[in-house]
């Protein structure tokens, strides 16, 4: 298979390709893993801190311990990269148990996957389980939303109101645009200004064009290495945000739950011995644990 | 990667040879043999028989009478593993059919045999996530040079002797959203584009370029705020500044796709281009009528310039893009001869414009429930129905609780989607392709999006009736009543064709082309072409005989939709090939 994927290169040999779909990457049982002698994971493009390409070469948290799992089995770690869809059925299709239309690869495992029981066992308007060709386990990190402010400007004021009067900067199609240019009957609506990342509106934050910026915390804390004491990184104000927080895993497709267990296996271990969070303080990221090691910590 | 690599161009050597000959006595397609388009029966060179899209053929050597003996004389297949949805009008040209396929695929077949003569396949960019599906619908002709569009929003125009490229132009970043499934259209020399991309962040525009090379000669941005170009020059922001009809810095990212491409009328000389819906998605976080997003627009072709917009839907909050086609036509009425237009829109209405200044003239709805409007007012403007616009996200608290259900008809799918209506010269009806259907549609707030929380839509699509969706009307725009109806289980999802001979014809998913009474609406005639048609059928003829030709294969938005639409086609096979017909000599 590598050498009629390396045939993908050439422009002239192009008649190949047609072929190679046949021999596209399926998801595949433990024991084809093991004996290939690789691992492929989907993570999402272009996704810093989880997920890039650094120098050409993959980095990123999500990167990394996909890098631990593969070595722990004893295999090589391979990358899908994925193109975020509009949402994440739409994303475990693509990546997990279809393919996309157009090349129909999936990978063995994808992760930073929400974990959710309500989601994993949600049903569609027909009352049909949404997402029952995967399974969705092994939480190894706590997301949340946050505020960046800069405190030079809003001062004293940690409530949304001083956003009828400063501006704020969001990724756009984001839960906390939906969220600021909706709350308060709209009122902060003219001073959100929208972004195609979060990273494009931390940088107006750096040049003093914004107040605030509200995003994930890890994009946040990433963005802003050895920020000055002005850039103050909270929840205040996200009171009444739908989700403030919210536990990611991975995901295999529904047949394949061996490789689960394996890939949980490892998981558990770094997030229990120290790893998972030493990963996370690599990229500058603080690390919060999934809601069931709360649990287990008791 | 975004390596391009022409994957095939197999030529058959003494067909290119043939061909070669018959071109130098050619001197391609011109302007005014696009201009003719719908009165030269011998040839099809633009997308809709004639830029003004009626879809009409004067031909009647196939009619009433004896389509019950139409046959197939050959049958041409795609091939390749890639199938879905086959979306593609062919062209004609001196005994060559041009014809586009689902993954950006373009063949030219000898009409008289059914062999290929080139293939060409758009080799797509690793990871590419086309955001409407594989399709294409058909390309366009000029001079030397067939051109279309593929899923990673670039324009290629390639020879029409060899297949190779000649020119090739990005019209978006398909990393950004973009893609392209229309086809173009050719008004003086220039082709003529909109784009798709229904998601965030986009905003939509028409663009004309130098068809012989591609060079940019203008860009029009369909959203307020957003400049215009002629000749790299300046040419007046759309809607004359940023932020009348839009909410803060919303209108950089208002959406408003032309992802359907347009129509040209001579006589007035304007160009028609629909738009999509505004974005973001729920209405409540964007008060104002969000110009020009599901409207109508007018352009001048020779500046860019909106000349008028009508717009279906403002402050849309169901989807309704409107982007389907508006067909110029002419009626008399009083002595006098009135120059219009018509739309069957996305949100159930039919509308018929003065298409000299975009003027409302009448409309009706072509759905038979509609809960979404309660009718239209003098202007043209919807008297909306507040209890059916979809809920405020704001409303949906942090209990985890869906919000406000509504059951809004027409669905997102529309009265009517892509697929273009026909209209006939003799009888004076157009033959709108419709559906009837509804959507539940409520926030959802258990979803996430790239790893992160988020707040969707949830929707379920439903039939209006048990034994139907599809329903194929016949109207007459002038006293805007329905004459007939022919109704179909499965949705209808392709283009009509209306001739002289009193036929009209179109395909089903069912996999049949059927042909209708114009007059009546009976059937007169049907074949199963083996996999579902979601195309819009030509009819052409050479040496005193008519052909009728249609591309079937299965697939389209339909099929990804699940629930109790899916229940009603999930038996239909997916394909991809190019049937033509005529009615056999007699020995």
């Amino acid at each position: 298979m590598g050498i009629l994927r390396a045939t993908l290169l050439l422009p002239t040999l192009c008649l190949l390709a047609v072929f190679t779909v046949v021999n596209t990457a399926q998801a595949r049982k433990y024991d084809d893993v093991i004996q290939s002698k690789y691992i492929e994971f989907a993570v999402y493009r272009d996704f810093p801190p989880y997920s890039f390409l650094k120098d050409g070469k993959p980095a990123g948290i999500d990167v990394d311990i996909g890098k631990r799992i593969a070595s722990d089995m004893g295999v090589e770690a391979r990358w899908l990269w994925l193109t975020a869809d509009e949402n994440l059925d739409d994303d475990l299709r693509n990546a997990v148990w279809k393919g996309s239309v157009v090349d129909r690869k999936v990978a063995d495992v994808m992760l930073r996957v929400p974990y959710d029981r309500e989601y994993a066992y949600a049903q569609d308007g027909y009352g049909l389980p949404r997402n029952d060709m995967v399974v969705m386990s092994s939480p190894y990190h706590k997301e949340s939303w946050k505020l960046v402010r800069d405190i030079n400007k809003t001062r004293k004021v940690r409530n949304l109101a001083i956003f009828q009067y400063q501006p704020i900067g969001v990724e756009i199609d984001s839960l906390p645009d939906f969220f600021l240019v909706g709350t308060l009957q709209g009122r902060l609506r003219e001073n959100v200004h929208h972004y195609p990342t979060v990273f494009a509106a931390i940088s107006d934050l750096k040049a003093g064009k914004l107040s605030a910026v509200a995003g994930m915390r890890s994009q946040l804390e990433w963005g802003l290495p050895n920020r000055s004491e002005n850039l103050d990184i909270d929840d205040d104000g996200l009171e009444s945000l739908g989700r403030k927080s919210w536990d990611i895993g991975i995901a295999i497709k529904d047949s394949y739950r061996q490789l689960g267990y394996a890939v949980d296996g490892v998981i558990v271990t770094m997030v229990k011995n120290g790893d998972m969070e030493k990963i996370f303080s690599s990229y500058g990221v603080s690390y919060e644990q999934p809601s069931m090691y709360d649990v287990a910590a008791e | 990667m975004k390596i391009m690599c022409m994957a095939r161009s197999v030529t058959v050597a003494a067909a290119v040879a043939a061909m070669s000959f018959s071109s130098l006595l050619n001197a391609g397609v011109t302007d005014q043999d696009i201009l003719n388009d719908a009165k030269t029966t011998g040839d099809i060179v633009s997308y809709g028989l004639g830029t003004q899209g009626q879809r009409y053929s004067p031909l009647k050597i196939v009619n009433d009478k004896n389509v019950q003996s139409l046959s197939p004389i050959w049958s041409f297949s795609f091939g390749g593993e890639k199938q879905r949805g086959q979306e593609s009008q062919p062209l004609i040209k001196d005994g060559v059919m041009y014809v586009t396929a689902s993954y950006s695929r373009i063949y030219a077949v000898d009409i008289a045999s059914g062999e290929e003569l080139w293939e060409y396949d758009a080799r797509l960019p690793d990871g590419i996530m086309p955001c409407c599906d594989v399709v294409n619908r058909g390309a366009a002709l000029y001079g030397n040079l067939v051109i279309f569009g593929t899923l990673d929003a670039k324009l290629v125009a390639l020879d029409i002797e060899t297949g190779k490229p000649v020119w090739r132009k990005t019209v978006g970043d398909y990393q950004a959203g973009y893609s392209m499934t229309a086809a173009p259209l050719i008004v003086k020399g220039m082709v003529i584009t909109g784009v798709s991309g229904g998601e965030f962040g986009i905003v939509g525009k028409v663009e004309a370029r130098d068809a012989k090379t591609g060079e940019m000669v203008w860009s029009r941005p369909t959203v307020e705020g957003h400049m215009g170009y002629l000749r790299g020059k300046e040419n007046g922001i759309t809607g004359g500044k940023a932020g009348k009809t839009w909410p803060g810095d919303m209108w950089k990212t208002g959406g408003a796709a032309t992802w359907l491409g347009g129509t040209y009328d001579p006589e007035v000389d304007l160009l028609f281009f629909g738009t999509g819906n505004p974005a973001p998605w729920n209405s409540h976080l964007r008060p104002g009528d969000n110009l020009y997003s599901s409207s109508r627009l007018a352009i001048d072709p020779d500046t860019g310039k909106i000349v008028w917009h009508f717009q279906t839907t403002p402050h849309d909050g169901w989807d309704f893009d409107g982007v389907n086609e508006l067909v110029s036509f002419n009626y008399k009425q009083g002595g006098k001869t009135i120059q219009a237009a018509a739309t069957a829109d996305r949100n159930g209405f039919f509308y018929v414009l003065d298409r000299t200044n975009g003027k409302f003239i009448r409309g009706l709805p072509f759905v038979k429930k509609m809960t979404w409007a309660k009718g239209l007012n003098k202007d043209g403007s919807p008297i909306f129905d507040e209890a059916m616009r979809p809920g405020n996200p704001a409303d949906t608290g942090a209990d985890g609780k869906k919000g406000k259900s509504v059951f809004a008809v027409p669905s997102f799918l529309g009265g009517k989607n892509w697929m273009p209506m026909a209209y006939s010269q003799d009888t004076g009806y157009f033959y709108v392709p419709s559906n009837e259907w509804g959507m539940d549609i409520w926030n959802e707030p258990v979803n996430y999006k790239k790893g992160a929380a988020y707040l969707g839509a949830g929707f379920t699509i439903r039939p209006v009736f048990e034994d139907h969706i599809g329903s194929l009307k016949a109207i007459d725009p002038v006293s805007g009543t329905v004459k007939w109806e022919f109704q179909n289980p499965a949705p209808l999802w392709g283009g009509v064709l209306a001739t002289a001979g009193n036929l009209v014809f179109m395909g089903n998913p069912e996999g049949y082309l059927m042909a209708f009474d114009a007059k009546t609406g009976k059937v007169l005639y049907k074949f199963n072409t083996g996999s579902g048609i979601v195309s819009s059928p030509i009819t052409w003829d050479k040496d005193g005989e008519q052909y009728v030709t249609i591309v079937s294969g299965w697939g389209g938005a339909i099929p990804l939709w699940g629930g109790e639409v899916a229940a009603r086609t999930k038996e239909l096979n997916q394909g991809g090939s190019v049937w033509t017909f005529k009615i056999p000599k007699a020995n």
